[in-house]
């Protein structure tokens, strides 16, 4: 590999955000081996693999990862490559089976990976490999309802990689949220466009004007903070119109259904939004117990009405609105450092069952799990918000190609992309030195 | 097989003739070693390029692109075929454009400099504005090796390699009673697919994958590895010869099962007197070929051994090139990498025969073909569009796993191949790879 070209500088605090670190494909290879196969990083959702035998795949960057129920009710992960040859084990993204069978030369292993059979056992000069070479596995751990695996098999523990978003989640009804939307979508630009995207709100008046109806986005009265973990949080308030708006003292459509739906009116708040975030706050404490969402018992009271949002390093974002919790990530392409893979998935707390939310033609339907839905850039819609995220990010990345561009220059309340960087080429460094620079 | 009694070869069968260098995942997939193939073996390995019988009249040419290059084979007044690069000695504009043609040279599209059959400048515009004096009798097209075997032009970028005759040995040796010259080529057809070059290379250097991949095949081809002779050659080139014969694996060995009972028939054998000791055939065909070869118009396997009459006899040249020979002729593959990406390649199929006297059409891979070279198809491996001429043949059967294993060598769970002894000419594929690129070679 010839990585010489990027210079990760030794002594600096601060990561340069270059155009190389989005376009270069030695970059690209750095981060593949440094990074994103030393992070935990989230493989499906539990309920996808009920019984023994169940497996998903995940494909991340050039690597597929295979995850399986056990008989004993355990997930494990493995990397999803025969040992004879290399082929691919399994090319489905799920599936169930009693085992794994190789589809170049019939070796076949088990649910725990180990290597049950060979043709021509005799014919190994090495010495017959069942029972030796087993799949090779990675670290696999459960929370939120989510399998996560981490290809790096000495690493922290998932708890550790997590820390305080964990606490913040936890409070959050993750474990039995219904995944309501499930959208994918091969974007032309880099997986850290997006990122940086997810990492400031900045660009919200510019770019999702309309939230202002319901969002206070004034980065003097939003939270931001950085963890040690190289994770952050942005608390912004909800409820609560933004004073950039037209009329920050109306009750805007968004914040009256809102209102409507948990026994307000929104009259009585007429000329006065600015009161109804703490009033909404009162009314879900008192209406939360007989709709079943027994979570709000745990919830601080800000996380009732406001936007808890926090990036996992490095490529995915968490948002907790009460009773629905997005996830956006963005991961490399295999092969090219101009495309990557965009997911949306949204969440809701089921709650007692009655809630309603809107389908795509905009009716309300119960709450059930969606259907994988794989939009082609362009021509489909990945959502109203994530459309605005995604159209940005892929004209920044045919900026990056500018070489006029000399690097970002970024604003206080950006600071969470400074870190995002930063943490990049910690990994980056930290896995060179353990390599004594071989590559 | 007498004869091979007095080649040099390495016992193919068993790792004991190999170094042990491990086979990475970096191999396929980066780009910094598919730039070591370019700079250490590529060019300086003879390429097989086109038919000599598409070029049977001087200025008629074939052109072969490989990579960033581009090679015009053309044959000349005196008879031979000389090679140029494809390129105009002005400012560099690609002279030909098309896969073959003839005619009495190369005019440049852009200045409209006119070059020879023989490479030589012929024409310039404006021959008094050169300050260095009129370039016309003075500049010639750039030329390469160019040598012919088998019925192919052969080309090498090296103007120290070894002859072409030297380089293959031994296999104009092993194919001398085929009659390669005279064949015509009856199928071609171009895949681009999304997996590595080397992966034609390592999959045709085994067997072992038949039962699982090709599991039809064992009605006519004993894949017991027990039962097949595996060689390795000091050029980098290896043989596998397998039996022509039910495998003991099939469900019912000892049965006349499809197609063994029409292979049978084709030679006047009554399937029904084979029923239960169906390997048997394989012996009484040999018999009843050199029987009855005259009279059913096979007039090319006088000089065949019996085991050339039956047995897949298996080539595979290094580094990209499968030649695959039974009874009524050759089959050849011819891998090579995309311009830029590691992770594709193309992948060429050729079935070259012999005619048959008395036979108008032969039965090809997709169907009645007549007895005359067939027009060049294209086509784009897993771009959805369908191939359904070709459903459920072998060569689809390879190609999809070909995919797959692209997919998983990107893995960094994949660290080396682990093979068995029968698949020894994968790894010595790659030994000699190495020794090309690392002056060994």
């Amino acid at each position: 590999m010839s990585t010489q070209r990027i210079e990760i500088p030794e002594t600096t605090t601060h990561a340069a955000i270059t155009r190389d670190r989005y376009i270069s494909r030695d970059f690209m290879q750095l981060e593949a081996d440094h990074v994103w196969a030393r992070v935990w990083n989230i493989g499906g959702r539990l309920t996808e693999i009920p019984e023994p035998g169940d497996y998903i795949t995940h494909q991340l960057g050039p690597d597929s990862i295979l995850m399986v129920r056990q008989e004993d009710g355990s997930v494990r992960a493995f990397h999803n490559v025969c040992t004879h040859r290399g082929n691919r084990l399994v090319y489905t993204e799920e599936g169930g089976v009693d085992k794994f069978t190789c589809s170049y030369h019939g070796w076949q292993f088990g649910l725990d990976g180990v290597l049950q059979y060979v043709q021509d056992e005799e014919d190994f000069p090495q010495g017959n490999p069942c029972g030796k070479l087993n799949l090779p596995e990675i670290a696999c751990e459960v929370w939120a309802g989510f399998i996560w695996y981490n290809m790096d098999v000495d690493g922290e523990s998932l708890g550790d990689f997590l820390g305080e978003v964990k606490d913040i989640f936890d409070r959050y009804d993750m474990d039995d949220m219904v995944r309501i939307d499930y959208i994918v979508c091969e974007a032309p630009c880099n997986w850290k466009s997006i990122h940086d995207n997810f990492c400031e709100s900045y660009h919200l008046p510019t770019t999702h004007p309309q939230l202002s109806e319901y969002f206070d986005d004034d980065y003097k009265n939003t939270v931001f903070e950085l963890f040690d973990t190289g994770h952050n949080l942005m608390r912004m308030k909800g409820a609560l119109p933004s004073k950039r708006g037209d009329a920050p003292d109306q009750v805007g459509a968004p914040l009256a259904a809102e209102m409507v739906e948990w026994g307000m009116n929104p009259a009585d708040y007429e000329g006065r939004a600015g009161d109804v975030r703490l009033a909404l706050q009162q009314q879900k404490r008192k209406l939360g117990p007989e709709r079943q969402y027994d979570y709000f018992a745990r919830m601080l009271d800000e996380q009732l009405t406001d936007a808890f949002h926090c990036n996992i390093f490095p490529g995915t974002s968490i948002t907790g609105n009460v009773t629905t919790v997005g996830i956006q990530r963005a991961e490399p392409h295999p092969t090219d450092p101009n495309k990557c893979i965009y997911e949306n998935w949204r969440f809701m707390a089921p709650g007692d069952g009655k809630a309603r939310v809107p389908n795509e033609m905009g009716e309300a339907v119960r709450i059930e799990d969606a259907e994988k839905r794989i939009v082609v850039f362009g021509e489909g819609s990945v959502g109203f918000v994530p459309d605005q995220d995604l159209r940005v990010a892929t004209g920044q990345q045919l900026g990056f190609q500018s070489r006029g561009f000399q690097g970002a220059y970024l604003s206080g309340q950006e600071s969470r992309i400074q870190q995002f960087h930063d943490e990049i080429d910690a990994y980056i460094r930290s896995g060179l030195s353990i390599q004594e620079y071989i590559l | 097989m007498t004869f091979a009694a007095n080649l040099n070869y390495l016992d193919g069968g068993t790792a004991a003739q190999l170094r042990g260098d491990p086979i990475t995942g970096d191999r396929y997939t980066s780009t910094d070693f598919m730039q070591r193939e370019w700079d250490h073996m590529w060019t300086r390995i003879w390429h097989m390029g086109g038919r000599l019988a598409e070029m049977p009249e001087p200025g008629d040419y074939t052109m072969h692109d490989f990579r960033h290059e581009s090679i015009i084979m053309i044959r000349q007044e005196d008879g031979a075929v000389r090679a140029f690069y494809n390129t105009c000695r002005h400012r560099g504009t690609r002279l030909a454009w098309s896969e073959s043609g003839s005619g009495n040279g190369f005019t440049c599209p852009y200045h409209g400099w006119q070059w020879g059959i023989d490479r030589g400048l012929q024409h310039v515009q404006d021959p008094d504005d050169f300050e260095n004096g009129c370039p016309v009798g003075e500049l010639s097209l750039s030329e390469l090796r160019c040598e012919t075997w088998g019925g192919f032009a052969w080309w090498n970028m090296d103007p120290d390699a070894p002859a072409l005759l030297d380089y293959l040995d031994p296999i104009p040796t092993l194919f001398r009673h085929r009659g390669m010259d005279d064949m015509v080529r009856v199928f071609w057809r171009t895949f681009e697919i999304d997996t590595n070059w080397k992966f034609a290379c390592d999959n045709f250097n085994e067997s072992y994958h038949l039962p699982t991949v090709h599991p039809q095949l064992r009605a006519n081809i004993d894949e017991d590895y027990a039962n097949t002779i595996f060689e390795m050659y000091p050029n980098g080139h290896n043989r596998m010869i397998e039996m022509g014969q039910p495998s003991m694996r099939a469900d019912s060995p000892n049965a006349v099962e499809s197609p063994w009972d029409m292979m049978l028939a084709q030679w006047d054998l009554d399937p029904k007197d084979f029923e239960g000791r169906a390997r048997e055939g394989r012996v009484a065909m040999q018999k009843q070929m050199r029987k009855l070869a005259k009279e059913k118009g096979y007039l090319h396997l006088d000089n065949f051994t019996d085991a050339e009459l039956t047995d897949p006899h298996h080539h595979t040249c290094f580094p990209n090139v499968t030649m695959t020979a039974g009874h009524q002729g050759v089959f050849v593959f011819r891998t090579e990498p995309h311009l830029t990406d590691p992770n594709k390649c193309t992948f060429d199929c050729f079935w070259l025969v012999n005619k048959v006297e008395g036979q108008d059409t032969i039965m090809t891979l997709v169907g009645e073909r007549p007895f005359e070279d067939c027009e060049h198809e294209h086509f784009q491996y897993g771009s959805g569009a369908p191939l359904p001429d070709m459903e459920g043949s072998f060569l689809i059967q390879d190609l999809s796993v070909a995919v797959g294993q692209q997919r998983g060598l990107a893995s960094r769970g994949y660290t080396d191949a682990h093979l068995t002894g029968q698949e020894s000419r994968v790894r010595r594929f790659h030994e000699v790879l190495n020794d090309y690129l690392e002056g060994r070679r």
